[in-house]
């Protein structure tokens, strides 16, 4: 297995600007309030990474109550929403349409920083085997500068857009990329996840999905917000990338290797490559009950002294940004 | 298909041959050879011989070679003529004319495998390195550097390594050999070599330092230096290309004393201020004996050609090594 480590300084605003931000959140507010009308949905026993039945009481958020699973360590939002009551949520919820549209992501940081970064770690990693389709789908894409940086790499015979969001739809247009609802006796070499597989109300039903759809030795990438990050450990209910309805299932690193592997894929790549963990949590060490190690650390030391925690986090695949890619073996 | 193996020096790295053939289960070791055989405890249904031209009469498919420099191309030899498919260990021979020899052998026989044991261009750095070089992410290469050294250690005047007679080469021809194979094998074919290869320290009648620059017909460019007085073990490869650079640092082998196995990964940015933002992977696992003993089964039961570690490759390193030697100056 490997595990990459990147280097690249950006601040978080520039990829999470606060106004737009606090618009969104006010919006998802408004949502719940509306959609959910205090419905909370279906209680699920186990958890949805390991299995385990064991869990505890972890936070709740905007009414919705997390628990963390005894064995694995992954946040699970239980009760959750059911799927019809999902799919009511994203045909209706004007924070999603307004976080995914082209005003929000469309900024030359987010480009950069995001959509470019995910479409070189694709442009790197793949490999083709020999009696592949060199055939690539996005499942479930939501932002339309990855489309475009996609389609720029020139990498596939075939691209494939699976169930796309609205915020795509013109940039699909302009694009080869095909829409698929439903997928019947389609085989792929590359499926990509990004930011998906912990908004579904049973994720580990969605990879087997996926990896129904992969050819045999086929790649999934995959990314997603881990439960055994710095951030998301210490702020919990106070984690900003944390937003219920929305990210149900904070796998950790631990719950998504069991989950994967169980399935049949062999994990290639998994790595942490987040560069913000200690910038958030400066930002927001009043929100926190750090030990005394970690605040002298943030508020004391120097600015290298800070880079070397956070190259360290990712080293120990303790960030919370977290991308994997797994193969579909035979 | 289970093939029978014969291994032939039955030392450090015969050993874990032997484990590696039967943790792939491509086949059953019934004979090893080896002037200490008797000295070794071996379950007893494996037949043992002191002179390997007992073991190549028996009714086996292939033999591993893994014996001192001075048995080897004599070993590779008799094991074809025998009608036995060779996987032979690094070097291929003390010389260029025993690697000639071999080869002249080899070209008369028909549908015999014979692999050499460039175990290097398995590794995963090295599999990555390609694999980004072929999906073209960085450009045209310009030129390398290669540097391989190790400590020698508190016997190593006594080792048989050190015996001119027994070895036929020093540092460069035990070691570096890896290190120029990988030179051939990212940039190949040099046409121009200058060097100095000298001892500066240990009281052996071999090279413990070999330098030298290398230039092909694409005139692109090598620095190479490999060392038993690199008093920290060291490998490094960095590769140059047009649009960014990879270094390869350190190399995951048993003894765990080559460092972390990482590679480098940066694109040219001329607004950096000559600070490319650094892409890190690691990885933490060598299966470089898998990949070449599976790709050696491989070649034999579907009769198809060795495309890692063939005859010419072992030709190509043995030319190079003889054209550095040339400057020998002592
Ligand atoms: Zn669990």
């Amino acid at each position: 297995m490997k595990t990459r480590i990147i280097k690249e300084k950006y601040k978080i605003e520039e990829i999470r600007p606060q106004e737009e931000y606090n618009k969104y959140i006010q919006l998802i507010k408004d949502d719940i309030e509306q959609i959910f009308n205090d419905n909370a949905g279906t209680f699920i026993k186990q958890c949805p990474a390991c299995g385990s039945r064991e869990s505890s009481f972890k936070f709740s958020k905007y009414g919705f109550v997390y628990r963390e699973c005894s064995t694995c360590s992954t946040i699970y939002m239980t009760p959750r929403p059911t799927i019809e009551m999902l799919h009511n949520f994203y045909a209706n919820s004007k924070g999603v349409k307004y976080w995914n549209s082209s005003y929000v992501q469309n900024t030359k940081s987010r480009i950069e920083n995001v959509y470019k970064t995910r479409a070189r770690w694709i442009k790197e990693s793949i490999e083709f085997s020999s009696n592949s389709s060199n055939s690539y789908l996005d499942y479930y894409p939501k932002y339309s500068p990855f489309i475009e940086e996609i389609s720029n790499l020139k990498l596939f015979n075939k691209l494939v857009a699976y169930k796309p969001f609205e915020s795509v739809m013109q940039a699909i247009s302009k694009s080869k990329f095909e829409i698929r609802t439903s997928i019947i006796d389609e085989k792929f070499s590359v499926i990509s996840a990004f930011e998906v597989i912990d908004r579904f109300f049973d994720p580990k039903d969605a990879l087997k999905t996926i990896y129904s759809l992969l050819e045999d030795n086929g790649l999934l990438f995959l990314s997603t917000t881990s439960a055994s990050g710095f951030d998301i450990q210490y702020l919990l209910k106070n984690a900003k990338n944390i937003i219920p309805p929305i990210n149900m299932t904070i796998f950790s690193i631990e719950g998504i290797t069991k989950a994967l592997t169980e399935i049949g894929f062999e994990i290639v790549e998994m790595s942490t490559p987040g560069t913000l963990d200690l910038q958030i949590i400066e930002k927001q060490i009043k929100d926190v009950q750090l030990p005394k190690f970690l605040k002298d650390i943030i508020t004391n030391r120097d600015n290298s002294v800070k880079e070397s925690f956070q190259e360290f986090l990712q080293r120990a695949k303790l960030s919370s940004y977290m991308t994997i890619l797994a193969k579909k073996r035979k | 298909m289970k093939l029978k193996f014969g291994i032939i020096g039955f030392g450090k790295i015969g050993q874990l041959r032997k484990r590696v053939i039967e943790e792939l289960g491509i086949g059953e070791v019934i004979a090893l050879a080896d002037p200490n055989i008797n000295s070794f405890d071996i379950d007893s249904s494996i037949e043992l011989f002191t002179d390997y031209q007992e073991l190549i009469k028996l009714d086996i498919d292939a033999v591993i070679v893994a014996t001192p420099n001075f048995i080897t191309s004599q070993a590779v030899i008799d094991s074809l003529l025998a009608g036995k498919h060779v996987f032979c260990e690094k070097p291929p021979g003390r010389n260029l004319n025993e690697v000639k020899e071999i080869e002249k052998i080899f070209s008369k026989t028909n549908n015999l495998v014979l692999k050499f044991g460039f175990n290097h261009r398995e590794h995963f750095s090295v599999r990555e390195a390609k694999k980004i070089i072929h999906n073209n992410v960085l450009g045209e290469i310009m030129w390398a550097r290669g540097f391989y050294g190790k400590s020698g250690g508190e016997n190593f005047e006594n080792e048989w390594r050190s015996d001119k007679n027994l070895a036929g080469g020093g540092i460069l021809l035990d070691q570096g050999i890896h290190m120029i194979d990988l030179l051939n094998y990212f940039l190949g074919d040099f046409d121009e070599v200058k060097s100095f290869v000298t001892r500066s320290f240990w009281n052996i009648g071999l090279e413990d330092n070999a330098f030298a620059i290398m230039k092909n017909k694409q005139n692109k460019f090598a620095v190479f230096h490999s060392s038993s007085t690199q008093w920290k073990h060291l490998f490094r490869l960095e590769l140059f290309f047009e649009n960014g650079y990879m270094i390869l640092s350190g190399l995951l082998t048993g003894s765990l004393s080559y460092g972390t196995e990482t590679l480098i990964i940066a694109k040219r940015n001329f607004s950096d201020k000559g600070q490319p933002n650094e892409e890190e992977l690691f990885f933490d696992e060598d299966k470089s004996w898998y990949f070449e003993l599976n790709d050696f089964y491989s070649c034999i039961v579907n009769n198809s050609q060795v495309i890692q570690g063939t005859i010419y490759d072992a030709l190509k390193a043995m030319e190079l090594i003889e054209k550095i030697y040339e400057n020998k100056n002592f």
